[in-house]
């Protein structure tokens, strides 16, 4: 991963937190769509936009930044949104990684993002039951990760370039 | 090159794998380590300061975006304004009958020298920032220490309790909603006078647990805090009965409207006699064998006039 990818990778990292922000000011969370309450998993987009580019450490440590943060914010146990935000990416990389090897009419990036959704959620509730929290996936979450999924194609340039040749 | 084209072709990258294998762990690690209450305790400053970042940033973000409302509330705004409008009309009247009747409460309860219940004060804050996830149901307020505002206060809106601080900073207190699951409070019943618990539950709102005669309940009844925990002003409104499939439940009345403005009301200022022996300078001394003597009446009688030692004591 060259130098420039990273400052991006970076500056994804902050725009993420931007949106986890933004999710916590009232006036904007019910302004777009009053009648869902619903805002995008900031770590789980910006998990799921780093999966195209590989593995990479440097994105790992990012997608935990963010999740920190997350945890802050959402008033989560700490670690919790790193995790789900950590295991959405390795679920993905190794979704790709398969997905790709076995056939190239399989829409690998859907499926990708897909199963590194469910794996977040996993990983979500994996980490309610360690830290005691309860009822951790509900009807609210797959709202918010059905609004994650369709603003993926959207935003996720802005987190992680669509690079086929980069290397990392 | 060479390298290059060996992460083309995917193959391992140890190191990699072992990195984020070795952070996955340790965030395992962090999250058992958090569900001893001890260090949960020890992060509360830690989240006390981002609660004041996050309030800070919000309060900006919703300064700059409120020109923007009109582009899609403008005429659910007009509405509302409209509605109100008629609600304070409405309000004047009973604010007049209101004054008229706690006067005459207050004459009763001097008459009767009936011990009623205290008046408290509080404070009004605004509602800056909200966290609905998966794991909690809160809202950040802009009032904190500085304002006399302390872990353990009710907080109310015009409906009626929205839940009580859990956190509070230098200028903001996190407030814990009724339907967060953490969330119990006492509760009893205007009609049926039946007590229970009241526990929140993300998927109703909340729900009635341990009621004591159940079967007084009656369906739309309205529900206010018991005030049994000392801890919230009995009376305050919190909801209305229903029963579905599962039990008893509350309809919110704080989820009439969105949560814009709050009132934070301290604890009753009821004083326990432990309380009021130690402002005394009065300590109460543990019961021991000198100090625990029986006296019947004749003894009394005798020690008064200089006769016999109390509890046969030399």
């Amino acid at each position: 991963m060259n130098t420039t990818t990273r400052i991006r990778l970076f500056l994804g990292a902050v725009f993420a937190i931007v949106i986890c922000m933004l999710g916590a000011t009232p006036l904007l969370h019910h302004m777009p769509f009053p009648l869902t309450d619903t805002w995008p998993i900031a770590v789980l987009l910006y998990a799921l936009s780093t999966v195209r580019l590989g593995m990479s450490i440097w994105a790992a440590v990012l997608i935990v930044f963010v999740g920190l943060f997350q945890d802050f914010i959402c008033e989560a146990p700490l670690g919790a949104w790193a995790l789900a935000g950590l295991c959405g990416y390795g679920a993905g990389l190794v979704a790709r990684g398969s997905f790709r090897a076995m056939s190239a009419s399989i829409p690998v990036e859907f499926v990708s993002i897909i199963i590194g959704s469910i794996a977040g959620l996993m990983g979500l509730s994996l980490a309610g039951d360690i830290a005691g929290g309860a009822q951790v996936i509900d009807l609210s979450l797959v709202g918010d990760l059905i609004w994650t999924l369709g603003l993926y194609y959207l935003l996720s340039p802005l987190f992680a370039p669509y690079d086929e040749a980069l290397s990392v | 090159m060479a390298r290059h084209a060996r992460h083309q072709v995917g193959a391992p990258r140890f190191a990699a794998r072992a990195g984020i294998a070795g952070i996955a762990i340790a965030l395992l690690g962090l999250l058992m380590v958090q569900s001893s209450s001890d260090v949960r305790r020890a992060l509360q400053p830690a989240r006390a300061r981002m609660d004041g970042i996050t309030s800070q940033l919000s309060s900006a973000a919703n300064h700059h975006f409120a020109g923007y409302t009109w582009l899609f509330a403008n005429k659910a705004s007009k509405e509302r304004i409209r509605e109100l409008e008629s609600q304070v009309h409405s309000l004047e009247r009973w604010r007049e009958a209101s004054r008229t009747m706690s006067l005459r409460m207050v004459e009763y309860e001097n008459m009767l020298d009936l011990m009623g219940e205290p008046q408290i004060g509080g404070v009004t804050a605004r509602v800056i920032a909200e966290t609905n996830g998966p794991f909690t149901h809160s809202r950040i307020a802009n009032a904190g220490a500085v304002h006399g505002v302390f872990d353990g206060f009710a907080v109310v809106n015009e409906h009626g309790l929205l839940g009580r601080v859990v956190r509070t900073g230098h200028r903001t207190s996190r407030i814990l909603l009724l339907t967060d699951y953490n969330s119990r409070i006492p509760v009893m019943g205007r009609t049926s006078l039946d007590r229970a618990l009241l526990v929140g539950d993300k998927k109703v709102g909340a729900r009635i647990l341990h009621a004591e005669t159940p079967d007084k309940i009656v369906e739309g009844e309205e529900w206010v805090t018991s005030g049994d925990d000392g801890l919230f002003e009995r009376g305050l409104r919190v909801g209305f009965a229903h029963q579905d499939k599962e039990g008893w439940r509350l309809d919110l009345a704080m989820q009439r409207d969105a949560i814009d403005f709050v009132r934070i009301l301290p604890p009753p200022s009821f004083v326990t006699p432990e309380e009021l022996m130690i402002s005394d300078g009065k300590l109460l001394t543990p019961n021991t064998d000198e100090n625990l003597t029986s006296q019947s009446f004749e003894e009394a009688s005798n020690s008064e006039q200089g006769g016999t030692n109390v509890g046969g004591r030399p």
